[in-house]
């Protein structure tokens, strides 16, 4: 069998977590949406990862009570297998789905950033070839990476926006809470979408971690640090933007630094800051690949999981090329169909394998 | 060829030409012919009964006609019974083969002690004749043959099943004398030699301790040199143990001369520009992994140890590290990262800035660039790889020229080619400089295997920036590291300590306490935890 699952420790899997969920955090905000009344991103967006981390936590108490391993076992037991296989097929799409959102945006963000002048599709290419690269080693190199890179990225993040600390103004931040608490509980739970396959797939992948109670420590570690980068990221930006120019900017992160870095004596730094974004991206987007190729070949009985993530990661490529082509309006509707309303698929799912597991145990423990 | 035979046509020359036959035509995109199959010996061959039957024997296998320095020298012991010493001239000892096989045995024994069973006789003889210090019975031939050219010296009784094999090994050998590649200012300065005993030797005067074991065992080259796998009985791996044996087992080759053909042979991933076993020449080093639960395999012939496993800290270690104090070693050692990590990225992204994202350069820099580029004909990209290259070309000439020579090599080299190629406008200054800041960067890499491993490594991303840029040689070096991350040497993770991330507290960088080698490393799993 040769699933490359291999197993990583504690500090490795809080760091792939981290990196995931901020990544999935900062970089998958849309302008456009996210902006329109007000910015309270830097609201919504660590309220996402707060209400998949509390899905995360259903799950787990679910699959204690019942005393399985993974997410998948739980499935089996709570639905039956054929409903489970259902269910985990749609959470591996939607894991391919935040691969592609992500993969699309990184490209998106190197090309109107950096080369300019270069084809679109060239530029994905590029971005494609770590990303099989990391998803075709594995889950045991995934984890090493994230480890390797978690702390420099950090470090390297948290330090670009040192220098933006000039440019900031609280009076930018008005509207305060955007259009209203209510949109922003309602906007905080749609964009949870993202965030619950993140959660649920550590669950899936817990063998690797090196069992449950691993994957719940790495979680939490990795969430708190995920929560806070995510809410300085969006506060950063609303200090140095109003809400009307961020609305119309693709990725205002960029343009934060390009603004307010000036010329050091060897060379201007913000625009290497994109590739050490890009780093983590590939990190996140390798690790989505990776955990829908998994799900999907456990799911099929499938033996090896590599012809399964090259064929991903061909459907990745077709779909960015269709982005790129006269295909744009379509999938952009496509996209905006599953973005509202795959967190309530989502929840449907996670509720119904929680639930019903935990009915099930209850009857049998009334058996017993 | 004479100008005269180049002139006499259709005369064939006499010339001698090893032809293939028709048969032997290699297919369109070229094969390996079948060897043919091996003919594994038998290990319980038996000894001919008769002194002339076994002569025969060694005149059939050994061409002892032709081959005189294999001596059979047959004489009567105690004037009565007919026996025979075989060895080889040159690496038994003459001397010893002399004074005590050959006079014991035709003077001092009685013929009253020969008794009837021929059996008896050779534990007779050495319990009472032979004064030497490793004699044994043994009744395989093939044993005895490969024994006689490992230099023993073979007694063979006429009428026996059995014979006595001797341990006179006395061959020329070189002297200790201080590693030629891995020097040190402080610490001990002998080095291993090409000959086993001499290193085990080396070895266990460092080494005092009982559960210190050497395995001998055949290499598994058909020339049957010999390897000694060395580990601490109560300390190292058992797994760790049987993975070293079971993969030297499976080695089958032609010829094994030195350590490296045995490394690349007993190794997973041979295409991977980093070894999987560190190779020293340093007893000091042999002794401080075996001490740790490392295993070590030592070949006849070659002045080197392999220890396995082995990570990138361990390749990055010199053996001065741990005599130096903690604040020194630990200094030492970060420069010693900087360099090798500056010698592999610092070309490629030199080339990225000035060739994709000139807009990153200060207008300072951007201005020394252009203005040391301005009367260069070449692209940047292919500046750098010819410097890259021609900078190989003067290591690889510097190490192969006489020792005298090689220091002008690296002067005409670095200093007249250089020079030279700037005011040509060959090349730019700027670009001569980073060519050189990467040499002196690879050479503070310890291991040579890692050297060469880290030049393919910059080669590759200065051409995946000239192609892609900053993303280019990001998008490669995510690939490197992740190839890196996944390697394993012998199970252990290529990156341990530091990912994955192991209870041991030795750093990954920098250099540990010295209180921490009471214990061995958490991922090395050895009996001690």
């Amino acid at each position: 069998m040769r699933m490359n699952l291999g197993k990583i420790g504690a500090q490795e899997s809080t760091s792939l977590v981290a990196i995931v969920l901020s990544v999935t955090g900062i970089f998958t905000v849309e302008s456009a949406v996210a902006y329109a009344n007000g910015n309270s991103t830097f609201l919504t967006v660590p309220a996402s990862i707060i209400v998949g981390f509390l899905v995360f936590l259903l799950c787990l108490f679910a699959m204690n009570k019942l005393g399985v391993a993974t997410f998948h076992e739980l499935a089996d037991r709570a639905v039956g297998e054929k409903l489970s296989c259902v269910f985990m097929l749609i959470l591996s799409a939607s894991l391919l789905f935040n691969a592609f959102v992500l993969l699309l945006r990184f490209a998106t963000i190197i090309h109107s950033y950096i080369f300019v002048e270069s084809d679109y599709i060239r530029v994905a290419l590029w971005i494609f070839l770590p990303v099989l690269s990391l998803s075709l080693f594995g889950f045991e190199t995934l984890g090493r990476m994230a480890k390797i890179f978690g702390v420099a990225l950090l470090v390297l993040f948290l330090l670009g926006f040192v220098s933006a600390t000039d440019g900031f103004s609280v009076h930018r931040l008005y509207p305060l809470f955007g259009d209203g608490a209510y949109n922003i509980a309602i906007s905080s739970f749609k964009n949870s979408y993202k965030f619950i396959p993140a959660f649920i797939a550590p669950l899936v992948l817990s063998k690797g971690i090196n069992g449950v109670k691993t994957v719940k420590k790495s979680v939490i570690i990795g969430s708190v640090f995920a929560v806070l980068l995510s809410f300085i990221t969006q506060l950063v930006i609303g200090l140095t933007y109003e809400y009307t120019s961020l609305s119309n900017m693709y990725f205002p992160l960029c343009r934060l630094n390009m603004s307010l870095q000036n010329e050091d004596y060897f060379m201007r730094t913000d625009r290497i800051g994109v590739f050490i974004w890009l780093v983590a991206g590939v990190i996140a987007i390798a690790y989505y690949v990776y955990a829908a190729g998994f799900i999907f070949c456990k799911k099929t009985g499938t033996r090896d999981i590599r012809p399964c993530i090259v064929c991903f990661m061909i459907i990745l490529s077709s779909l960015v090329l269709a982005e790129y082509t006269k295909l744009y309006a379509v999938l952009h509707g496509v996209i905006s169909i599953i973005e509202s309303n795959s967190f309530i698929v989502m929840l449907l799912i996670v509720l119904t394998v929680t639930l019903l597991g935990l009915l099930k145990r209850g009857k049998e423990r009334q058996k017993e | 060829m004479s100008i005269k035979d180049l002139f006499e046509f259709d005369i064939a020359s006499n010339e001698f030409e090893l032809l293939e036959s028709e048969k032997g035509e290699p297919s369109y995109f070229g094969t390996f012919h079948d060897a043919k199959p091996k003919q594994e010996p038998k290990e319980d061959e038996e000894i001919p009964e008769s002194i002339d039957g076994i002569k025969d024997r060694f005149k059939k296998e050994f061409h002892t006609d032709i081959n005189s320095d294999i001596v059979t020298r047959s004489f009567y012991m105690g004037s009565k019974l007919r026996t025979m010493a075989v060895f080889v001239k040159g690496m038994s000892d003459d001397r010893l083969i002399n004074e005590f096989i050959l006079r014991d045995a035709m003077q001092s024994v009685k013929v009253d002690e020969l008794t009837a069973s021929r059996e008896d006789i050779v534990e007779f003889c050495i319990s009472n004749v032979f004064a030497m210090g490793e004699s044994e019975k043994e009744k395989s031939f093939l044993k005895i043959k490969r024994g006689i050219l490992d230099g023993k010296c073979a007694i063979f009784f006429d009428g026996a099943k059995s014979a006595v094999l001797i341990d006179a090994r006395g061959y020329e050998k070189r002297a200790i004398t201080p590693p030629q590649n891995e020097k040190v200012v402080r610490g001990p300065h002998e080095g291993f030699t090409e000959n086993l005993r001499t290193n085990i030797t080396l070895l266990r005067r460092i080494l005092r301790v009982e559960d210190l074991v050497f395995e001998f065992r055949n290499s598994g080259g058909d020339n049957h040199l010999t390897v000694a796998i060395a580990y601490r009985k109560d300390v190292a791996n058992e797994t760790l143990v049987e993975e070293v044996k079971r993969r030297l087992s499976k080695v089958d080759t032609r010829l094994i001369i030195a350590d490296g053909m045995l490394e690349q042979l007993t190794e997973k991933r041979g295409l991977s520009p980093f070894p999987q076993v560190l190779s020293t020449e340093r007893p000091d080093r042999v002794a401080s992994a075996l001490m740790e639960g490392q295993v070590a395999v030592l070949l006849d012939g070659s002045p080197y140890a392999n220890i396995m496993p082995t990570t990138l800290s361990a390749l990055m270690t010199s053996a001065e590290d741990i005599y130096l104090r903690k604040p020194q070693g630990s200094v030492i050692r970060t420069i010693r990262f900087m360099g090798a990590l500056l010698s592999i990225v610092t070309p490629a992204i030199i080339l990225a800035l000035s060739t994709f994202h000139q807009g990153l350069l200060s207008t300072e820099m951007l201005a020394t660039l252009i203005t040391s580029r301005v009367m260069v004909f070449v692209p940047m990209g292919f500046e750098m790889l010819f410097l890259l290259l021609v900078f190989q070309l003067i290591r690889e000439a510097g190490l192969r020229v006489a020792g005298g020579i090689s220091q002008a090599v690296g002067i005409i080299g670095g200093l007249i080619l250089g020079q030279a190629a700037v005011t040509a406008n060959l090349v730019s200054s700027v670009v001569l400089i980073v060519v050189a800041l990467t040499g002196l960067g690879n050479f503070c890499i310890p291991d040579y295997s890692t050297q060469i491993g880290a030049v393919y490594l910059r080669l590759l991303l200065v051409m995946a920036s000239w192609i892609g840029g900053l993303l280019g040689f990001t998008c490669v070096l995510v690939v490197i590291i992740a190839d890196i991350a996944r390697m394993k040497s012998f199970g252990i993770p290529f990156l341990s300590p530091f990912a994955p991330k192991t209870a041991s507290r030795h750093p990954f960088m920098l250099r540990g306490k010295l209180k921490m080698h009471m214990r061995a490393d958490d991922y090395m799993n050895t009996q001690e935890e």
